[in-house]
């Protein structure tokens, strides 16, 4: 293989981002998390750099989460799920042989404009399943590795936490001090305290104080619908407006149809559509890939070619399987106490890891991550999250609503998936984007592992709730529109064979491609995932620009 | 409580964006006080105006519900029941969109807002905890609880 460095990392009088059309140092696709860190990184590094995103800017101006309007604007223009949303920049996904249904966001920020802000390192087990456990497999990379990058990246997301967790090995500072726990989750660490469990305060990418680009928090308790405070850190908030200014070529609205290749087999440009249905290339010498667990395999399927016939960087075959979805359970407390839910931050006051790690007497591997979630205003109170969705219409729904509003908090529960083949996604050539080019098929199937790591779970989030003195626990014990975290297709490992992308994120079968989002998982963790997301994304890119020398890229 | 009378049945209205008309506002009023009753101290869906201002105010955030209700509406055939659960044993499909949405418009009616202790979200400036180091301290002296990385890799 012929390799021609990378241009020199510094061009006099070059703009970073260069004009329409020219040819570009890096071209990635996608401006969530892991592009924007991804961008902001070789931008800082001197190179000419665009971004294609097939969404558009967030409209906060379309956000209620000030007005009496906040919980209808959840069901629809703020709605994760892109089958509800149907904003244009959605793609379809056949979701019939799924249990569980995707939540993204297709639009610059990425799914981080409705997240929650929780915000979760992995712990070193995490990387070492293999190793530890005899399941699955060991990442490339330990969390040694990836420790300075988590410093880093929680830094750029504005992140407000409690260090010193003893569920960590070296936790010992975050940005800003955590945010109030609330009563809600002074009760459940309290009932801890007696239980002798795990908890700690709440880790969340949320500003409590003014921070950079972040305002400080208003406790709307509103984080997942338009955070109009500009208070979570999402990239659109963080990364972008910086990125622009320091030269980042942005193009929204703009669907990646394929990443074009030279006869050598490496990356040439990435062919996009715009918003008018016109078709573009955008060359570069390195393409980078981070358009999620879904939109990464898609592109890859969608780019066949004599050599790639079965897509590209799919030499292993495994591009667009092993999906993991954290599939996930609630189980709710009501309580007499007063805990007006909607006066405190949403994301998570607190924490519990106390049966995250694996006790294999339990009957199953891995573990879950628990987080207290505050249960929301009214028009929640009959919601399938976290209320399971049973109806409480009739007579009884007076008594109920009394009940529940203001007096309920719920341990949401992030169940450890691991990755089987047969949990994949697929082109669906029978449905089309705006574009004209195939949807996707989901076909994901909860193991017996899962069912049983919930199970046993919700019991003991069960009891956690009654010690802390809830007259009533409600569990939905796996809800289907929760999705949120999409990993594991397009996997990383160190053999060509078993594995898409190396422990930089660099495709085995493409040297100038690399793939920095969550498909790169080879396990799922139980966490939430775009901390590490970030910081894989931050390394691997360090990595190329250190590597740039022996980088190879098409001529 | 007794069954309400039941409207006129609608005509052949199409599934579009038009108001809904004074004979689906009607059965809408009818319905409403299915899911929710006068009872508790609390007003029925109709005593709080879901019918009329407040499903409107819902249209006005969420046009897609107009298509919602007018459908879920169309699917309950004469007669209409007397109570949620004998409406909730036809298994309807429109069914749980149109009790969603009439909830949305009850809560939206202020006096009941109030009713329930629920304000709009305000701002509220963060004010820090001072006794975390305290309250984590049992977590902290029982030490760490993760599996480090094997010696093998360090």
């Amino acid at each position: 293989m012929q390799h021609s460095p990378l241009r020199s990392p510094s061009h006099p009088g070059d703009k970073a981002g260069g004009k329409a059309g020219d040819k570009a140092d890096v071209v990635i696709v996608g401006a969530g998390p892991a592009g924007a860190v991804a961008a902001r990184r070789f931008v800082e590094a001197g190179y000419t750099v665009v971004c294609i995103e097939q969404g558009d800017w967030p409209d906060y101006t379309q956000s209620h989460v000030a007005d009496e309007f906040l919980e209808l604007s959840a069901g629809k223009q703020w709605n994760p799920q892109p089958s509800v949303r149907r904003s244009f920049s959605d793609y379809p996904i056949d979701t019939t042989a799924s249990d569980v249904e995707p939540l993204i966001w297709n639009g610059v920020g990425g799914s981080a404009v409705m997240y929650a802000g929780i915000w979760m390192r992995l712990m070193p087990s995490d990387f070492r399943v293999r190793s530890l456990d005899g399941v699955a497999d060991d990442w490339p990379l330990s969390y040694e590795d990836l420790a300075p990058y988590y410093e880093r990246i929680e830094r750029d997301f504005g992140v407000s936490g409690h260090p010193g967790d003893p569920a960590f090995p070296d936790i010992d500072a975050y940005p800003m001090k955590p945010a109030p726990i609330g009563a809600a989750g002074r009760m459940m660490a309290e009932a801890h305290n007696r239980l002798g469990w795990h908890w700690w305060p709440g880790s969340n990418a949320i500003a409590t104080e003014d921070y950079r680009n972040q305002g400080a928090c208003v406790q709307r308790g509103a984080c997942m619908w338009g955070c109009i405070n500009k208070a979570k850190g999402s990239p659109d908030v963080t990364h972008w407006p910086d990125l622009l200014k320091q030269g980042v070529r942005l193009i929204t609205r703009a669907t990646a149809q394929e990443i074009e290749t030279d006869a050598r087999g490496l990356a040439t440009a990435v062919v996009y559509i715009d918003d008018d249905g016109v078709t573009h290339r955008q060359e570069g010498d390195l393409v980078v890939l981070a358009a999620n667990g879904l939109g990464t395999p898609r592109l890859l399927q969608l780019s066949t070619s004599r050599r790639f016939p079965n897509g590209l960087a799919n030499g292993s075959g495994l591009v667009g399987k092993r999906l993991m979805m954290h599939p996930f359970a609630t189980v709710v407390g009501v309580f007499d106490e007063q805990l007006d839910p909607w006066k405190s931050v949403w994301g998570q006051p607190i924490y519990s890891l106390e049966f995250y790690e694996t006790v294999r007497e339990r009957g199953f591997l891995r573990g879950a991550k628990w987080n207290v979630t505050p249960t929301g205003g009214p028009q929640a109170m009959s919601a399938a999250f976290p209320w399971g969705g049973a109806a409480i219409w009739g007579d009884a729904f007076h008594d109920t609503v009394r009940d529940r509003l203001g007096h309920s908090l719920a341990w949401g529960i992030v169940a450890e998936d691991l990755p089987e083949e047969h949990n994949r996604v697929e082109l669906d050539h029978s449905t089309r984007d705006r574009s004209g080019l195939p949807g996707v098929k989901m076909i994901y199937e909860t193991s017996t592992n899962t069912k049983d790591l919930l199970a046993f779970n919700v019991e003991r989030a069960g009891e956690s709730l009654r010690a802390a003195g809830a007259k009533e626990t409600i569990v939905a014990p796996m809800i289907r529109e929760t999705g949120w975290h999409i990993l594991g297709t397009a996997t990383m490992g160190d053999d060509p064979s078993s594995s898409v992308v190396d422990g930089w994120g660099r495709a085995h079968d493409v040297p100038n491609l690399m793939i920095v989002d969550g498909s790169t998982w080879p396990t799922s963790s139980g966490m939430n995932p775009t901390p590490t997301i970030a910081a894989f994304s931050l390394r691997a890119v360090e990595h190329a620009v250190t590597a740039r020398r022996s980088q190879a890229v098409a001529l | 409580m007794n069954a309400p009378a039941l409207p006129a049945p609608l005509g052949d209205v199409p599934l579009s964006d038009v108001p809904l008309s004074d004979d689906e506002r009607a059965k809408l009023a009818s319905v409403a006080d299915l899911f929710i009753t006068r009872s508790s101290g609390m007003p029925s869906a109709s005593d709080a105006r879901v019918h009329s201002e407040f499903i409107d105010r819902v249209f006005g955030v969420r046009p897609d519900l107009l298509h919602a209700v007018r459908t879920g509406l169309r699917q309950i055939k004469p007669p209409l029941p007397g109570t949620f659960e004998e409406l909730s044993d036809r298994g309807l499909p429109g069914l749980r969109a149109l009790a969603d949405a009439v909830t949305a418009a009850y809560f939206l009616n202020p006096d009941v807002a109030r009713l329930v202790g629920y304000q709009k979200r305000s701002v509220i400036p963060i004010r820090f905890d001072d006794d975390l180091d305290g309250l984590v301290a049992p977590v902290s002296a029982r030490g760490p609880i993760y599996r480090p990385t094997p010696r093998e890799d360090s």
